[in-house]
């Protein structure tokens, strides 16, 4: 029986030299591990999320848009919340023009969420669409399509006869100010004055009409 | 396993190199693995919040409420720990963040001592070596030096003279060196798994959509904002050969980004790939039908697609013949009422329909059917002025007075659906809506439920014809709709999986399976020592002296060499 060879002692060679590990400082062992880190997060960055800056590009004047002190009643900021007073947008319409939600004030505005994808935004459109010519003089149905094409918001348009303005949020950011998510429709009634007095998630029925008629309109 | 401190290191306490050994530390390892598979049972075996819940504090709550019946008074500690989200948690999330740091730095710190090894290997040992080396042998020979370097050479060893001067020749012989990064690779094939691992967890996207053609492009993320991306299925297909076997699906896509548009097909193992995603093909559906309905006033009152996923009913296929040879009918007889019976649990439901016929004098005759299902076959019942109640059998012809012959062709399973509030139902009616087929496959709608003048009356609805109720609606079918499902995936892990595994097998061939050899050999006269190292093996020192065997050496072999074992 032989005595155990110490690896190191005169002469004598490691034998397992790749089962050792070695501290050779902070710098050169740890650092090389975050430098190993950084490295692998780089590779990540490059192959997969590089070409994540594309998307939607708003164009300069358009998306939300600061409301001037003078037209906010409330004293607080704009809130896309009830009592609050409307953030103001400023989007284009279908037919290029831009819509401002501010110019709108003097009667009731009702800003609707939609997308022609969404089934309860195509079930509500007929009475959205009765809501804005019977009650021209007192209401104003702005519909807000959420991120699709001209050409799609337009197809539903003529699709359902629609004669009240539409504007599109190309780059959702109108749809993120007032917390539209994906459960579509949502719809916010905007009084007179600009201030947000009722939010309506999900279709609007006849019956929820006939009531905002009653309660605003009336 | 063995950690040495370079000799640079400095003297003195040291807390970067205490962080470094706990990280290279067997036993640390071990807690980390161990704690990481009990947290993954944990996680496994204690029901946990479902994803829809997580953001939502009132329903979590709710949840977790629910949970007392089991967990009693435990409820509260284990949910301060997260034990009923145990994969969200930042405790769980930080561990597996330790093990990664720990893996790293113990996978940098084999390669300097795997590097030195291979490329400045220790050429010269010391004569106690030949003494006590794990394989040795030693033999008288005559050969000399250029015998043995010629033998190592026929062996695949490179040879390296390596004697100092003196009457002792020394050579250091190698034979695949490099098989010693086969460990550190299987390493860093442990590091690349858990980074693929994690980067899924986290960073990975996965949902699946169901898209129908001729609808708008739906949306893949559930909140607005400039990396939105929509899909719109321009065509789903199906293919068909003509045994009826299915032979292809895929799906031609639009996937938009902002003004970005990419269109290109989707099959389930070949996905589209557009903005750093894959769509790829996940289901087929044909069940789906265009319906647009006005109203009086000639308004849109709706128009989408009916999807009735996947909901039938079952009814007969028939085929109805004059005399002469005429086809008077043939197709799915849809199903226009029901006579419920007298069993409170409706299990002597029957279906009725009536097929009205213009016979060959010009009369119409009104055949009523009935059916039901009865040991999963169907009971099929004609009723008529000239017939009777006859059964009918799958694949019989019964003929009627007036020559009219009836041909129960099968069973058909067409989709229906009922619809609540469908425009123009008569008063207090819900509308039921089938696609049956006729006798060419030609799919058309069949409502029935609907107000025709005070009466509940129903309206059949062939593609691209509208139809008017008395009552003033009208309903186009515009046809039958395909749908796919498609899965929209990314996964940013994968590439670090995959290469991890191609990694993994490579590191852990080479290190069970390259026999690599280092040798060192020392001749003084006659007297030739091996003493060498190898891995995984038990009989280098028997191989070293069967070399000197080779070489002539009576005395290099012990007893036992020449066994088989």
């Amino acid at each position: 029986m032989t005595a155990p060879i110490e690896p190191g002692s005169e002469g004598i060679p490691d034998e397992r030299p790749q089962r050792r590990r070695e501290y050779s400082g902070s710098a050169s062992t740890l650092g090389v591990a975050a430098l190993i880190a950084l490295t692998v997060g780089a590779a990540i960055w490059f192959l997969e999320f590089r070409g994540d800056s594309g998307g939607a590009q708003g164009e300069r004047g358009f998306g939300v848009i600061q409301l001037a002190q003078a037209l906010n009643p409330t004293g607080e900021p704009p809130a896309a919340r009830e009592g609050r007073a409307a953030p103001d947008f400023r989007l284009k319409s279908l037919r290029g023009d831009p819509v401002v939600l501010s110019a709108l004030r003097g009667k009731y505005t009702l800003v609707n969420f939609w997308a022609s994808w969404c089934g309860p935004c195509r079930g509500e459109a007929p009475d959205l669409e009765a809501l804005a010519t019977q009650h021209a003089a007192r209401i104003t149905v702005l519909g807000v399509n959420q991120q699709e094409t001209a050409s799609d918001a337009r197809s539903f348009a003529e699709q359902f006869s629609i004669s009240y303005p539409l504007a599109l949020d190309t780059t959702g950011e109108v749809s993120e100010a007032y917390r539209v998510g994906r459960g579509l429709p949502v719809s916010f009634l905007v009084s007179p004055e600009g201030v947000v007095v009722k939010t309506f998630l999900g279709r609007l029925t006849a019956a929820d009409i006939e009531k905002l008629v009653a309660e605003y309109l009336s | 396993m063995q950690n040495q401190s370079h000799p640079r290191a400095g003297q003195g306490f040291e807390p970067w190199r205490l962080v470094w050994a706990l990280f290279c530390n067997v036993k640390f390892a071990l807690v980390l693995v161990g704690s990481a598979v009990g947290a993954g049972l944990i996680g496994t075996v204690l029901p946990q919040v479902p994803a829809p819940m997580r953001q939502n504090a009132a329903a979590r709550s709710a949840w977790i409420e629910l949970r007392r019946g089991d967990f009693g008074v435990l409820t509260g500690p284990m949910d301060r720990f997260e034990l009923f989200d145990v994969f969200h948690s930042p405790w769980f999330n930080g561990l597996w963040l330790v093990i990664i740091a720990a893996v790293t730095v113990s996978t940098v710190s084999r390669f300097m001592p795997t590097w030195r090894s291979v490329q400045r290997p220790q050429k010269r040992v010391g004569p106690a070596y030949f003494e006590r080396a794990h394989h040795r042998a030693s033999f008288h020979h005559e050969g000399g030096g250029d015998v043995v370097k010629a033998l190592l050479g026929r062996r695949r060893y490179h040879v390296e003279d390596v004697s100092t001067g003196d009457e002792t020749a020394m050579l250091f012989a190698e034979r695949y060196a490099w098989s010693q990064y086969g460990t550190f690779l299987s390493h860093l094939a442990l590091l690349m798994l858990l980074i693929g691992g994690l980067l899924t967890f986290f960073i990975g996207f996965d949902k699946t959509l169901i898209i129908a053609e001729s609808t708008p492009a739906a949306p893949v993320f559930g909140t607005p904002g400039t990396g939105q991306i929509f899909i719109k299925m321009n065509d789903a297909y199906r293919g068909i050969d003509g045994d009826a076997n299915i032979i292809d699906y895929h799906s031609i896509i639009e996937v938009r980004r902002g003004d970005e548009v990419k269109t290109c097909k989707a099959t389930v193992n070949d996905p589209c790939r557009a903005f750093g995603y894959k769509v790829h093909q996940a289901a087929f559906f044909d069940d789906l039908a265009r319906l647009r309905v006005t109203g009086p006033d000639g308004a849109v009152l709706f128009d989408d697609v009916l999807d009735f996923e996947s909901r039938t009913t079952t009814v007969p296929r028939l085929a109805v013949r004059a005399p002469d040879g005429r086809v008077l009918f043939e197709g799915d007889l849809p199903q226009m009422a029901t006579d419920t019976g007298t069993s409170p649990s409706r299990d002597d439901d029957v279906a009725l329909s009536f097929l009205p016929l213009t016979v060959t004098d010009g009369r119409e005759i009104t055949y009523s059917l009935a059916w039901r299902l009865v040991e999963k076959r169907l009971r099929v019942v004609l009723s008529g002025p000239d017939i009777g109640d006859t059964v009918l059998g799958e694949g019989g012809t019964t003929a009627t007075q007036g020559g009219l012959s009836f041909e129960f062709t099968g069973a058909s399973s067409v989709p229906a659906m009922r619809i609540n509030d469908m425009p123009g139902a008569a008063p207090g009616e819900s509308v039921v809506v089938q696609m049956p087929r006729r006798g060419d496959g030609t799919p058309y709608l069949f409502a029935s439920g609907l107000d025709q003048g005070g009466a509940v009356g129903n309206l059949a609805l062939a593609a691209g014809e509208p139809r008017r109720t008395t009552a003033g609606y009208s309903y186009l079918f515009g046809g039958r709709v395909e749908a796919s499902g498609v899965s929209v995936k990314r996964d940013p892990g994968d590439t670090f999986i995959w290469l991890a595994v191609g990694m993994a097998v490579v590191g852990l061939a080479i290190t069970f399976y390259v026999p690599r050899r280092r040798l060192w050999v020392r001749i003084e006269g006659t007297h030739t020592s091996f003493a060498g190292v190898a891995e995984r093996t038990t009989r280098f020192g028997r191989e070293l002296r069967f070399m000197g065997a080779e070489l002539g050496a009576s005395d290099a072999l012990l007893p036992g060499d020449l066994n088989d074992d």
